[in-house]
């Protein structure tokens, strides 16, 4: 009899052909559940001009990549903090036209990758009708529907070359768990293995495959979709792993305030990423015990 | 009285106002990004009239209703975590946020323009804009679904109230009467308007903005001379009115114990 392959990977192994000008894909949403120490890697590889798509919000992900001069174009319906502001390095790279902005709805994005999931060339929404995107975004094409003549928005299907995704808990052959919510990221990993693109996983914990045999029900995705599993502990931090830590508000104000100057943002990244070759060490520098006594507590209310 | 020295903080106002446009069995999803007043309205509306109402957080796929429950804090964001602890039921598989109906949800804008139709995409020009917004989110998809829709909007300003929007990210009534329909938009479009100093509705057959009532401590000329919007004025506005006693109770005692809405950036 065989054995079965662990996909418990390396970072070298599971960013191995990660390259200029591909198309990533991360999960989560808004400062929840974002593989942030993926990103921080990417950072330090210097990897450049990606198209970097999130659905349906990104925040301090994507905003980082962006400062870091890794993004050519992003694919986000909403780049923004939500109630902590807007995202400084998003706007700042828009304006001075760094970045392309690939305009679009949450339903624009979600139809793309459905489409691309069940490898269809397009998928269709109604949002768009009405609106400006459409000369914004070229890319969103205004059609008729070809039943009822109605006037609809058709969008090529989205296929990344490589999705990350941050997880609570998985098994070396790479079935997840989420303590919380999961987002979008089953149809980010859907569409990405269906495209022909690598989806990689970070997790806070790998627990026995008999975890999840145990109570399938509780599998939120399938080790079928996944490449690799990571384990990192925290690997979300400053966000948060939903449901097993809250996101840090302190560390994600600290990184909106420090991106008020170029000067800032630079020392920032320094700091944060390029000082700090490795997860454990990030962890050792810019985290302490007590903060994240305080994550793990924040997510009870008594 | 302005509300500067009134009991309620302006968001308070808001939850209060935003509660009452809320019908019993409904079900609406809270949104924007100071989607702590609209979660207080709908959790208000629960507690006093709408018992059957059911708010689904967009973002996270929660389904709540706070009847008979232990209250539980309000928190900034409807998807935090925690918002399980305020009466949460069931949690939506992700795609199935997007195939549940709508009575309502609550839209923001860095504009909105006489006939309700809002951009969040940028102010100026899109190749190198003055202000990049966030990007459109789910709101085109919203506002083309949803039996209606409240927009709230953080400051009453001729940049935020204009004639022309600098780009269209999501259609209200578009230019006028007929234009959703044409379109195959099959949601009924804005209901209300809300900004700390006035509440503004649609006139039924030209769907052009009506001030509804201001909110006290401000006047109708101070409404119009913070407005670029040609709106419609009646010729008696009424002051907006103030939540009762109870309802105060019941807002800061089982909807936000904490006192989030109260010390919002602004809020007085």
């Amino acid at each position: 009899m065989g054995t079965r392959t662990s996909k418990l990977s390396s970072i070298d192994l599971a960013l191995d052909g990660l390259e200029d000008g591909q198309t990533l894909i991360i999960g989560g949403s808004l400062f929840h559940n974002k593989p942030m120490f993926l990103v921080r890697e990417i950072i330090r590889r210097q990897i450049k001009d990606l198209i970097v798509v999130s659905v349906p919000q990104a925040s301090i992900d994507v905003d980082l990549l962006i400062s870091a001069g890794c993004v050519a174009e992003v694919r986000v319906p909403y780049m923004g903090f939500e109630y902590l502001g807007l995202a400084p390095g998003f706007r700042k790279a828009a304006s001075d036209g760094k970045i392309r902005v690939w305009e679009c709805d949450e339903t624009h994005i979600l139809a793309a990758l459905e489409a691309s999931a069940r490898k269809l060339p397009s998928g269709i929404a109604k949002a768009g009708v009405g609106t400006d995107v459409h000369r914004l975004n070229p890319d969103l094409k205004l059609v008729k529907d070809h039943i009822s003549g109605e006037p609809l928005t058709a969008v090529a299907a989205l296929k990344p070359d490589l999705a990350i995704m941050h997880a609570a808990a998985g098994d070396k052959y790479g079935n997840l768990r989420y303590s919380g919510y999961s987002f979008a990221d089953l149809m980010v990993a859907e569409a990405t293995r269906q495209g022909g693109g690598k989806v990689v996983a970070s997790v806070d914990e790998v627990v026995p495959n008999a975890s999840f045999t145990k109570d399938p029900f509780r599998t939120n995705i399938s080790c079928m979709l996944i490449d690799h599993v990571i384990e990192a502990p925290y690997g979300a931090y400053p966000c948060s792993s939903h449901g097993s830590y809250q996101f840090n508000e302190a560390a994600i104000v600290e990184y909106l305030n420090a991106s008020k100057t170029e000067q800032g943002t630079l020392d920032y990244i320094d700091d944060h990423v390029m000082s700090v070759p490795s997860h454990d060490e990030y962890l050792d520098k810019h985290v302490n015990l007590h903060s994240l006594i305080e994550a793990k507590a924040k997510t009870y209310v008594d | 009285m302005s509300i500067e020295s009134s009991p309620v903080a302006w968001p308070e106002l808001a939850a209060f106002v935003l509660s009452k446009e809320l019908g019993d069995g409904e079900i609406g999803s809270p949104g924007g990004a100071r989607s702590e007043i609209p979660l207080a309205a709908a959790r208000l509306a629960q507690l006093t009239h709408a018992p059957n109402l059911m708010i689904i957080t967009s973002a996270a796929g929660f389904v709540a209703n706070s009847v008979g429950k232990a209250p539980a804090p309000l928190f900034h964001s409807t998807m935090d975590y925690r918002n399980i602890y305020a009466g949460t039921e069931t949690v939506l598989n992700f795609m199935s946020v997007f195939n549940t109906p709508r009575d309502w949800f609550f839209a923001g804008g860095l504009q909105v323009d006489s006939f309700g139709n809002l951009n969040m995409t940028a102010i100026g020009d899109i190749k190198a804009p003055k202000l990049k917004g966030p990007g459109g989110a789910g709101l085109s998809y919203a506002s083309s679904v949803a039996r209606r829709y409240f927009i709230y909007m953080q400051q009453h300003s001729k940049l935020s109230f204009v004639n022309k929007l600098d780009y269209v990210t999501a259609m209200g009534y578009g230019s006028g009467p007929g234009d959703r329909e044409a379109l195959g938009l099959v949601g009924g479009g804005p209901a209300l308007v809300f900004s700390p100093m006035a509440a503004m509705d649609f006139c039924n057959v030209t769907k052009r903005m009506r001030l509804r009532s201001v909110h006290p401590g401000h006047t109708v000329e101070e409404v119009l001379d913070n407005t670029g919007a040609e709106i419609i004025v009646p010729e008696d506005v009424p002051t907006t009115a103030l939540p009762d006693a109870e309802t105060i109770e019941i807002l800061r005692t089982k909807v936000d114990p904490s006192g989030v809405l109260q010390n919002l950036k602004g809020a007085r």
